[in-house]
């Protein structure tokens, strides 16, 4: 695939994550917490596409998600842009082994969740209301652990393609 | 092994990285200072009108499989849940045959005063939920709009009557719902005679009751109700329970309310027109 078309793809790839995660992930809540399938989107994306796209790419589907949701427009593009600079960061120790990628989503996740967090709270929203704040911020992490790992099969071909210079 | 392709070095990412986040705090800024309003309300509602066909799709393929998931994940709590239930329900029977009772007296003490009551009611526009954000976002989309008659500040309640919260943004066939747990307005609130606000609490799923001028204790499982006083809600409207057995401290009071609604298992709405006769204004002909 041409680095074009694999960008054009990772777009649409991440807008078709924030439909699904609003329209159906959002909806499979266990135990109070949902998965975040754009946020995943972005930190596996990164590990794909080429670095500039990556940034950009994680800046949109947050632009994207933050028009679903009723949040400040923009939290959500922040913590997806600085998610996907440190996964492109992370790139390095992560191509290593799908376990260090693991361990990478779950890291990023983590982070991401609590950028949200500290960036909803400056800005006065709402991330911080309801109960079982501990469990969603740490079980959301351990969720899309557990997606990427029924995601590889489908996105391992594409993630193992070698690009073209 | 994953091998990602070579091109711009992360160092120099560094500009548009800054570039974006400063991007991103504007957006924000303009945004909360716009009250979600001019352009990005308008963007928001044009998205919100692209998506919602897609969402009422998977909604409608989703919720079964959703309720089934939600049924497994709490089948230890059913049973317990049932018998509560039961009990429920014999109250209720009881209460229904005593007010049948009332209101016989009542139609007969109406006959005898000939009065005529103004019985003009609320209307109602169910809905469905159809779309949520994430766990960290608690508002939720429902599938009318402002072309069904739903207008932002509209109050929303459940399906057994119980409080939910505040219509926050509406586009033509949708709108978003603030819950009561996110909402940063308090509501005025009434527990017997005594009047207060109630308002959320951060990281917890119990709201706050505050009396400034508490008359005396309040006893745990008391049911707090919508004010006569709430400017934003109808009076009467169930919205939870006293959590603890509370005494005033001075003139005040504080006390945890657990609310009777759980956002996250809401799968119809109702949307209040409220105050009444608050509607659009039909349209002009030519």
């Amino acid at each position: 695939m041409s680095s074009k078309r694999k960008v054009l793809a990772a777009l649409i790839l991440v807008l078709v994550a924030v439909i699904v995660q609003t329209g159906v992930l959002a909806r499979f809540r266990i135990f109070g917490v949902a998965p975040d399938l754009v946020l995943l989107a972005v930190i596996l994306l990164a590990h794909t596409v080429q670095p500039m796209a990556a940034l950009l790419i994680g800046f949109t589907g947050g632009l994207a998600f933050d028009l679903t949701g009723n949040t400040a427009l923009g939290l959500r593009a922040l913590v997806c842009t600085v998610v996907a600079y440190l996964a492109i960061r992370t790139r390095p120790r992560t191509e290593v082994s799908y376990p260090a990628l693991g361990v990478a989503v779950v890291a990023l996740s983590l982070g991401g969740v609590l950028l949200l967090l500290l960036v909803s709270t400056l800005f006065g929203q709402s991330a911080l209301s309801g109960g079982g704040l501990f469990r969603r911020v740490s079980m959301l992490p351990l969720y899309n652990l557990a997606l990427a790992a029924a995601l590889f099969p489908f996105l391992g071909r594409w993630l193992r393609e070698e690009p073209r210079h | 092994m994953i091998r990602p392709p070579d091109g711009v070095r992360p160092e120099r990412l560094a500009p548009t990285l800054i570039t974006l986040i400063v991007l991103s705090l504007l957006l924000m800024t303009l945004d909360i200072r716009s009250s979600g309003g001019g352009l990005v309300g308008t963007v928001r509602g044009g998205v919100q009108e692209l998506i919602g066909p897609v969402q009422r799709v998977l909604d409608a393929v989703v919720t079964p499989v959703a309720d089934f998931v939600e049924g497994l994940a709490g089948v230890a709590g059913l049973r317990d849940e049932n018998a509560r239930l039961v009990q429920q329900l014999a109250v209720a029977e009881a209460q229904v045959a005593s007010i049948e009772e009332l209101q016989a007296r009542l139609k007969v003490l109406e006959e005898l005063h000939q009065l005529q009551l103004n019985t003009g009611e609320l209307l109602r526009t169910p809905a469905n939920v159809i779309g949520r954000v994430d766990a960290f976002d608690p508002t939720f989309r429902i599938s009318k709009g402002g072309d069904q008659g739903v207008l932002v500040g509209h109050p929303v309640i459940d399906t057994r009557g119980y409080l939910v919260g505040r219509v926050s943004a509406v586009s033509a066939n949708y709108a978003i719902v603030v819950p009561l747990s996110a909402s940063d307005q308090a509501v005025t609130v009434s527990v017997g005679d005594q009047v207060g606000t109630l308002e959320h609490q951060l990281a917890s799923s119990r709201l706050l009751l505050q009396v400034f001028e508490a008359t005396g204790p309040m006893k745990a499982g008391t049911e707090v109700v919508t004010s006569a006083q709430a400017v934003n809600f109808p009076p009467g409207v169930p919205v939870g329970r006293i959590a603890e057995d509370a005494r005033p401290d001075g003139n005040a009071l504080v006390v945890p309310v657990d609310p009777y609604v759980s956002v996250d298992s809401l799968r119809i709405v109702v949307v209040l027109t409220w105050p009444a006769g608050d509607v659009l204004p039909a349209p002009e002909g030519p």
